[in-house]
């Protein structure tokens, strides 16, 4: 990926930017069958030590003499992260 | 003492379009919410909820900009000043209605706005339909370019129907080029006043997954910044972060108060369910009693009950329930006849594939030596999907 961001980074690609980047080899281990479980895949986050891929909530980024505040994870409302999808 | 995290309010029931796949059943009923009931949502809810939680009060459930912006003016004016202070409002509408006024009260009430756009023109114009059955593409775009323009960021709700499968690229390149950076999809389903779903009789689940792999792929190459939030949710709770759970199956997570002051729970949709064996899903009137007379109600005793065992049901038996938490007791009443039940079209066709999308996405991106993921191999076979 390259390019500037224009929004919160989705963690979908959070993670996916931290998939390309694993040398280890268990953080990806599921299998089809497998129950999904909460943390199954937080290995991928904390690869190395690497900051950049731990959990984090907001970032800045700094453009010139601006600075965007990225938040990962916003605070967010219900009809952001609820499970209803009617809203 | 209650403390809902969702709080859908419907000022009224009447909406001006006409979707095929529309399951309110009283969309003709222009009727107001009165001020009586603002009065009793204030003493009897927000005067009773904890200063410290952070419920998110949608407007809903009718097209609630047919309602007047001196009605909303009203509202506000009697329940700001009592809800807790992190207190969140927001809207879902067809935008049809969005002018000027209303940006001003979306602005001066601090209330986020999601609109109902089934992606491309095409697939829009052939079920959302104004009552004189002329399409509403335009409208609604209308309305999102002038939210954008001034200064909201509004999300998109998009339903989905079998002939969009195929084509994600055309989904993707509307919401990039309309600057859509939050988008929500849900599915046409069996419930309320929708006694059909296109989805029947066939199982789509590889095609929606696919589809869901690439969007996803799609945005993460242009690095567009799409957020699906079904599988934005999912990914989190499987990267370790706190989520809340699924507020459908936690009796009053979810407070509905219709029109008329009907008060329901779990599912939202289930205001527009006819069931007698749980009195319509109306566990009693905000004019009438309080919540915590509601809870007593015979009606609401045997939902919860049955509620429960579905949740038990699910625990015990799906891989997904981690990110799931049960399911949506609608839908399984709707689809199964029955809530204390498992796995529903709705299910696999909205939380499974968002799951199973979002981990073949990951795998995708995998090291070539270290892709010891499996994806579905039908999954993989249907993935000509140009990425």
């Amino acid at each position: 990926m390259s390019g500037p961001r224009v929004g919160p980074l989705p963690f979908a690609f959070l993670l996916a930017l931290a998939t390309e980047a694993n040398s280890s080899p268990a953080s990806l281990a599921t299998d089809s069958k497998d129950n999904l479980q909460p943390g199954m895949l937080s290995g991928l986050l904390k690869l190395n030590g690497n900051p950049e891929f731990s959990i984090k909530s907001v970032d800045q980024l700094k453009n010139g003499e601006t600075t965007t505040v990225v938040q990962y994870f916003p605070n967010f409302k219900n009809c952001v992260s609820g499970s209803w999808r009617n809203c | 003492m209650i403390d809902p995290r969702l709080i859908i309010l419907q000022p009224t029931a009447y909406c001006n379009i006409n979707c095929s796949y529309c399951y309110l059943r009283h969309r003709d009923d222009k009727r107001l919410m009165s001020r009586e009931v603002v009065e009793a949502l204030r003493d009897k809810i927000f005067c009773r909820l904890p200063p410290q939680s952070a419920p998110t009060v949608v407007w809903h459930a009718g097209e609630p900009t047919t309602a007047p912006v001196e009605w909303y003016e009203y509202a506000y004016s009697r329940l700001l000043d009592v809800a807790p202070h992190r207190t969140g409002f927001a809207m879902q509408s067809n935008g049809i209605a969005i002018n000027e006024r209303w940006i001003e009260l979306f602005r001066r009430t601090n209330t986020n706005v999601s609109l109902s756009i089934d992606g491309p023109q095409r697939f829009h114009d052939a079920r959302r339909r104004t009552r004189n059955d002329k399409p509403t593409w335009k409208l609604a775009t209308k309305a999102l370019k002038r939210l954008q323009g001034a200064g909201f960021d509004p999300s998109v709700i998009t339903v989905l129907h079998p002939d969009g499968l195929e084509w994600p690229e055309d989904y993707y390149a509307f919401y990039r080029d309309h600057g859509i950076t939050q988008i929500s999809f849900s599915i046409d389903e069996l419930e309320g006043a929708n006694t059909t779903s296109s989805f029947a009789g066939r199982d789509f689940k590889t095609a929606m997954t696919a589809f869901l792999v690439a969007m996803l792929e799609r945005a993460y190459r242009d690095d567009y910044p799409l957020n699906i939030r079904e599988i934005e949710r999912i990914a989190q709770r499987l990267a370790g972060v706190e989520l809340s759970e699924n507020e459908q199956v936690e009796p009053w997570a979810a407070l509905v108060v219709a029109v008329d002051g009907s008060v329901s729970t779990f599912s939202p949709e289930f205001m527009e369910v006819r069931a007698p064996a749980y009195d319509n899903f109306v566990f009693g009137n905000i004019l009438d009693g309080n919540l915590e007379d509601f809870a007593q109600a015979p009606a609401f005793l045997r939902a919860d009950r049955e509620v429960a065992q579905g949740i038990a049901a699910c625990k015990k038996s799906c891989r997904y329930f981690a990110v799931c938490g049960g399911g949506s007791p609608v839908n399984k009443l709707s689809e199964k006849g029955d809530m204390a039940v498992t796995e529903t079209d709705f299910c696999r066709l909205t939380t499974q594939t968002s799951a199973d999308a979002l981990l073949h996405f990951l795998a995708h991106h995998a090291p070539r030596s270290n892709k010891i993921m499996t994806p579905d191999p039908d999954l993989t076979r249907a993935s000509t999907l140009g990425v």
